[in-house]
């Protein structure tokens, strides 16, 4: 059993060290000026290791500067869904965007602001660890008399308060599963899904639309809040989380 | 079978009847594009065919069908056909449409004439609107306009920033959503200082209302000649589709059949679309005049006077003064140069900084703020000015721009210019445009986009958790109802405490001596007891070591009173009713001091 366990992680060490390697050789490429072929090695790397944010950053930059602002904006916007509070890939995602002229929604209230702050994956720790806590503070709040309890009941408190947070944050990023960005230039939306359906107009790359069903090779899609719905290619739209799960 | 005969039998019911033929307006008055319905009824008789109406000129007619009714009243069966035109033109003006015949049976029969008035367009455009506006209608998804906001001006030169005024018109209903700023055509023209945040208003343009998209900014030409000022927008445009849903129109006219539901019904149709300027004005690029150019001129064209000059007025020979010159004006800022102090021989100066303050979004108009060092060459109380040149485009012709002049005094000896090093040239400046964060050196660790919430585990484990918690909870409550013998010890204890006090205090308003002592003795008792640990009854003199004398006083008092039958006078009682209160006071602190 222990052989099996140093085995894995020796493969995990190298295969770790592989991807170092090529990231800085797709870096390198960058640096060059050679962009097309950073991409494809950054795109090989996430393929092969899953997603790195320094990747996501860099390909993005790298579609950037190939003018494949769609491709950039998706990858800024899927580094932003682990880390949403990015500087630097804000910033990047602003340049992507006024680039092909993509203004983003404004900005919703300050509570909704403070929800989107932290990302699914920091408010299901948040949800996960409080939970764990509440069994040990009914247990002290039990084992403990008099004013010993006001200290426990204000753990708790803050600790129930914490965990209605992270499901309200849970709750405010559920969406994120149905974005989509459109990388065709532009992308035709089709009044049913197949390719010689009329067409009911284009939406420019880079667009953020909302994805529903996909059937035959196509996702309805909704954007501008509703008033433009209609099927669109799944080569021209992608989904800002890869493994998006269906309602 | 019955019903066919029935249907006949009404029909020639019908048919005995007299025939009427009227024809009728739903309104006498209608705007020009668009039309009324006229019915032409025919009661008791069956037309051969359809009316036909007289051709009016100008006026559009359109059949609308036919129906048929059927009334019986009284046993009376009447039959009406009624034919439905729509009736209209698109020139306003006074319309008699002449009597209408209809053939039944193998007679005509015919109407009364109507009128129709048909006024002015309600989209019309307002009288006095810009001509301009009036030729150019925009296209379904908008057009480009392009003017130079100096009036009658159709020239330009080399260099010279032009002020002009671009408009982008899109229909009034349509989403815009612009790709790119407005761009020359070609090469001859280049665009500079464009608005970055471009004014929106609406304007009727030839009756229909646009969305009008305005920047200013400021036309350049690369070359002479004569040109196209030709321009170009990209963007996205997101219009109704008029034709999806409308039904088909009545005059084949656009104006006709296309109603306000129809309209709003009407799906989004959505295009990448390039706007460019149509019939592009043509702009005359013309050389700079060499004759007359002053050897100071650096290309600034436009209009520049001095706004304040700022020169020491005692100086030395050979050592560096600040001047500081403020020039307002409009035009090509940036190639206006420092003015020189004149006369220019009599002076070295070195290039300094400047800062350019614009008055309009165009950056076109402004004051530009110099400052650089001069040195003094030769001494004595010369009248210095600044001075600079710049050519007016207006007049076509160069300017030599002088400020007021002022004394100075200069000391020290003559010196050469070529005794002063030159200044060290400034880098030039980057580029002040926005630029990707650099890139992520660091791979890092591996993430996921599946947070935990999506685990199989973790609803189960959160529940799990809340639940373990309300189950502890409910497990202590439930504990802590259980009897606690030490609590109820106490509150018995506490409860014959209280009687014992309450019998002394019985005892003492009877001035019962007896009663007195005893539930005195007895009340004693059991606060030591409690706190040492025996039984009441238990409680000795012997156990009194450290306790306040004046609970000895009352055991011993007790039994002797119980001993002797010693009568204590009430004045006494109430004395040692004080005494037993302090004691049992005393008694609890010292409990409680114990407990904690």
């Amino acid at each position: 059993m222990k052989t099996i366990k140093l085995i894995t992680l020796g493969f995990l060490l190298l295969g770790g060290l592989v991807q170092g390697a090529d990231f800085k050789q797709a870096n390198a490429a960058y640096a060059a000026g050679k962009y097309s072929e950073a991409a494809k090695s950054y795109e090989e790397i996430l393929k092969a290791d899953g997603p790195h944010i320094s990747v996501l950053r860099n390909v993005g930059s790298a579609y950037y500067q190939m003018g494949e602002n769609g491709k950039a904006i998706l990858a800024f916007e899927r580094a932003l869904v682990l880390t949403p509070r990015d500087p630097d890939l804000l910033a990047n995602l602003k340049l992507a965007q006024d680039q092909v002229a993509v203004y983003p929604v404004a900005e919703g209230s300050a509570w909704q602001s403070f929800l989107e702050r932290y990302s699914t994956r920091a408010w299901s720790k948040i949800a996960l660890v409080t939970a764990m806590l509440l069994p040990f503070a009914a247990l002290a709040w039990c084992f403990r008399k008099g004013k010993e309890r006001i200290g426990i009941g204000m753990f708790a408190a803050a600790n129930l308060t914490m965990l209605a947070l992270a499901f309200a944050g849970l709750d405010a990023r559920s969406g994120e599963y149905k974005r989509g960005i459109i990388i065709g230039k532009p992308a035709t939306v089709r009044i049913s899904p197949f390719e010689k359906a009329d067409d009911r107009g284009t939406l420019g790359e880079g667009r953020e639309v909302t994805l529903g069903q996909e059937t035959s090779g196509y996702f309805w899609v909704t954007a501008d809040g509703g008033r433009q719905e209609g099927w669109v290619a799944a080569d021209e739209v992608v989904p800002v989380v890869p493994e998006r799960k269906m309602n | 079978m019955k019903k066919v005969i029935s249907i006949l039998w009404l029909f020639l019911i019908a048919s005995l009847h007299g025939v009427e033929v009227t024809a009728e307006l739903s309104a006498d008055t209608v705007p020009a594009g668009q039309g009324v319905i006229l019915q032409v009824t025919v009661e008791g008789g069956s037309p051969q065919g359809p009316p036909v109406l007289p051709a009016v000129k100008d006026l559009i007619v359109n059949s609308r069908g036919a129906s048929q009714q059927m009334r019986m009243i009284n046993g009376d069966v009447t039959r009406s056909i009624v034919f439905s035109f729509v009736v209209g033109s698109n020139q306003a003006g006074n319309y008699e449409i002449p009597a209408i015949t209809v053939r039944i049976a193998g007679k005509d029969y015919a109407t009364q004439p109507l009128k129709l008035k048909v006024g002015a367009s309600p989209n019309a455009a307002p009288a006095g609107m810009d001509e301009e506006k009036k030729t150019e209608t925009p296209g379904k998804y908008g057009h480009l306009g392009f003017r130079m906001v100096a009036k009658d001006r159709k020239h330009v030169y080399p260099g010279e920033i032009a002020p002009v005024k671009i408009q982008a018109y899109f229909p009034i209903d349509a989403q815009v959503s612009l790709r790119s700023m407005p761009r020359p055509e070609g090469s001859a023209f280049t665009l500079h200082n464009l608005s970055e945040e471009p004014s929106q208003s609406t304007e009727v343009i030839n009756g229909q209302r646009f969305l009008v998209v305005t920047w200013f900014g400021g036309l350049s030409a690369t070359k002479a000649g004569v040109y196209p000022a030709s321009l170009r927008i990209t963007g996205t445009v997101a219009v109704r589709d008029d034709t999806a849903q409308r039904r088909p129109s009545a005059f084949n006219d656009p104006l006709f059949g296309r109603s306000l539901l129809n309209n709003f019904f009407a799906p989004m149709v959505q295009k990448d679309v390039e706007l460019t300027t149509e019939n592009p004005l043509s702009i005359e690029v013309r050389e700079l005049p060499k004759d007359g150019r002053p050897g100071d001129f650096t290309g600034a064209i436009g209009e520049f006077e001095f706004q304040s000059v700022n020169i020491p007025n005692s100086l030395k020979t050979g050592e560096p003064c600040q001047i500081e010159t403020v020039v307002k004006g409009s035009g090509n800022f940036a190639l206006l140069s420092a003015p020189q102090p004149l006369p220019n021989g009599d002076w070295k100066t070195y290039r300094g900084s400047d800062d350019f303050v614009p008055t309009d979004v165009a950056s076109f108009g402004g004051t530009k703020t110099f400052r650089y060092n001069a040195i003094p060459l030769l001494p004595g109380e010369p009248e210095v000015a600044l001075g600079f040149s710049y050519f007016d485009p207006e007049k076509g012709e160069y300017r030599e721009i002088k400020s007021s002049t002022g004394k100075i005094v200069i000391t020290g000896e003559v010196v050469k210019s070529t005794d002063f090093a030159e200044a060290k040239q400034p880098k030039n400046p980057q580029p002040d445009v926005p630029q990707l964060a650099p890139l992520a050196k660091d791979l890092g660790a591996v993430t996921s986009y599946e947070p935990l919430s999506a685990a199989r585990w973790f609803t189960p484990v959160v529940v799990g958790c809340g639940l373990l918690s309300l189950a502890i909870l409910g497990t202590g409550w439930w504990k802590s109802r259980e009897v606690d013998p030490a609590k109820e010890v106490r509150k018995a204890h506490e409860l014959a405490l209280r009687e014992a006090v309450e019998a002394a205090d019985k005892a003492v308003s009877q001035g019962d001596a007896a009663a007195f002592f005893l539930s005195a003795k007895s009340a004693v008792q059991l606060g030591i007891a409690e706190r040492v640990g025996i039984k009441p009854e238990a409680v000795t003199l012997a156990d009194l070591d450290g306790e306040d004398e004046a609970i000895a006083d009352i055991l011993v008092e007790a039994d002797r009173v119980d001993y002797s039958g010693e009568m204590a006078s009430t004045k006494d009682l109430m004395t040692w009713k004080s005494k037993l209160e302090e004691s049992l006071v005393n008694l609890e602190t010292k409990r409680k001091q114990q407990a904690a």
